[in-house]
């Protein structure tokens, strides 16, 4: 295709360590739109052989507002289903500019693995050296070696590669949508993670119809968000009064997704001064509030003054943040970060109660989101964003004939 | 007429790069415009950096400059930028993308 998707997708079978190029139809995107519709249909065909599918949406990587959106989709090891994950930040738009706007990854590695997209190229990578290393320590050492700080990933820490269900696909160094259990899946597979970085361009049918269009919904959409930010913007999650208040002491910056206004993440410096705007050589001086239902979760369970140092940890073993809230008894950063290193060595794959909405509250709009790789916590506050407004935009950017059923499941 | 950069409003959502890509070749990208961003992930360090005929200006958290071609930036910030010294210089259109599709107010265009 050659409007707003790649010309192909990626198959990669760990197993041979062999990558397959597949033209992407028009067809078939006609048919499956994109988002969590188009990676389920490829879920569906390589069903036999294990597969993780990352993939983006039909308007991730554009102009349009909240264009962040990339969906994890696999089989649950948690659930037995097949559940579509929500990966925010800039993970999603840096896979459609790595060349593929979908990969498709199949079977397990014989040896730790991460898999380097980048370019139209897919190496696989020999990841013993960062194999027990923590979330934060291999996304240095990743992107270290690749030779570029700007490259994304999707990677595991020790709780992935333990295979336990409270584990989960971190981005970069930051939690993220996986309540499902994707980690294990990750580990089981042997692959650390998958790393994205491209030069790609994305063309589209009508670029001046496109801009005018884009341009009265940023309007809008910015218009609808005000001036929400920081937590304010994350009321979806139930941040108590006193998580908020410790939360205020330590904030440093907010920051927003790939081509969002919703600045609703939340950076918490707790080893140095949050008013500090300049870099000193503090390497790793707090931690961003990344997925504020997490934090809640852990608010809870611990003092609120060391949340976030709780969280940190949280992310550099790799374990979802609401699974293991409830099993912390510690409510000091020190114990309850012993207790965590234990969870994520432990070797059995546990149930738990689980959110299973990890971004925004179900609805059609959530849904709508999904396919169109707009950020469902976005999409949740402007009611816009909403599946007539991009079947007008699908049909102007690509050429094609789309109606508001197309972005619904 | 100029772009003037706030860094402190900078939320790093990296709409500008989009934005100037896309006025410079209509397609979407990030690749081509005199506006980028940086960040030094871990310790949530950003900003961005703009691309002029005679140097750039670093928009950092503690605040913007002018950096003349040929001086050395003095942070180490400055080498996660260095790929904005490939970039075309800011061709100062008016009406500008960059600042069209800012949600914050970082970029704002002066005479």
């Amino acid at each position: 295709m050659d409007n707003m998707y790649t010309e192909y997708y990626l198959v990669v079978d760990l197993a041979t360590g062999e990558a397959e190029e597949v033209e992407l139809e028009e067809e078939f995107v006609e048919q499956y739109v994109g988002g969590a519709k188009l990676n389920l249909a490829l879920y569906d065909k390589y069903k036999d052989e294990d597969p993780i599918v990352f993939g983006s949406g039909l308007f991730t990587s554009t102009l349009i507002p909240g264009s962040c959106l990339g969906v994890l989709t696999a089989k649950s090891p948690l659930t037995g289903k097949v559940a579509h994950a929500s990966i925010t930040w800039n993970a999603g738009a840096e896979l459609k500019f790595t060349g593929y706007s979908f990969v498709v990854v199949k079977n397990k590695a014989a040896e730790p693995t991460y898999l380097w997209l980048h370019d139209e190229i897919a190496d696989f990578v020999d990841a013993s050296s960062i194999w027990g290393k923590d979330t934060w320590e291999a996304t240095d050492a990743i992107r270290d070696e690749q030779g570029e700080d700007r490259i994304q990933l999707l990677i595991i820490g020790k709780a992935g590669e333990n295979k336990l269900t409270t584990a989960q696909v971190i981005n970069n160094y930051w939690g993220d949508g996986d309540r499902f259990g994707f980690g294990a899946l990750f580990g089981e597979k042997n692959l650390k993670a998958i790393a994205m970085r491209g030069m790609g361009e994305l063309e589209l049918d009508d670029a001046d119809a496109f801009l005018e269009k884009a341009e009265d919904l940023f309007k809008d959409v910015v218009a609808k968000v005000g001036a929400a930010k920081g937590f304010d913007a994350a009321d979806y999650a139930d941040i108590s009064a006193d998580l908020k208040a410790a939360a205020a002491k330590q904030t440093h910056r907010v920051d927003a997704d790939f081509n969002s206004p919703l600045a609703y993440k939340v950076y918490l410096k707790y080893r140095e001064d949050p008013s500090v705007m300049d870099m000193t050589d503090n390497w790793n001086p707090g931690v961003l509030v990344s997925d504020p239902i997490g934090f809640a979760a852990i608010g809870k369970a611990v003092n609120p003054d060391a949340a976030g140092e709780v969280l940190e940890k949280v992310f550099r073993l790799g374990l979802n943040p609401v699974a293991v809230a409830s099993k912390l008894t510690a409510k000091d950063a020190a114990g309850a970060i012993a207790e965590l290193e234990k969870l994520a060595e432990s070797s059995e794959a546990e149930k738990f109660d689980a959110v299973f909405s990890p971004m925004a509250p179900e609805s059609e709009r959530t849904e709508a989101a999904y396919i169109a790789g707009i950020c469902p916590v976005l999409a949740a506050k402007v009611d816009t964003l909403n599946a007539d407004t991009y079947a007008e935009l699908a049909s102007l950017t690509t050429g094609l004939d789309f109606d508001a059923d197309a972005f619904k499941m | 007429m100029s772009i003037k950069v706030e860094p402190q409003k900078c939320i790093n959502c990296g709409a500008c790069e989009l934005a100037c890509s896309f006025y410079r070749d209509e397609v979407f990208t990030t690749m081509s415009a005199s506006v980028m961003m940086y960040r030094e992930e871990v310790r949530n360090y950003f900003g961005l950096m703009l691309k002029e005929e005679d140097g750039m200006i670093e928009g950092r958290p503690e605040g913007a400059k002018f950096v003349a071609e040929g001086e050395t930036s003095d942070s180490e910030a400055g080498a996660s930028a260095k790929p904005i010294l490939m970039r075309e210089p800011c061709d100062k259109c008016k009406d500008a993308l960059c600042v069209r599709f800012c949600p914050t107010g970082c970029l704002t265009e002066v005479d």
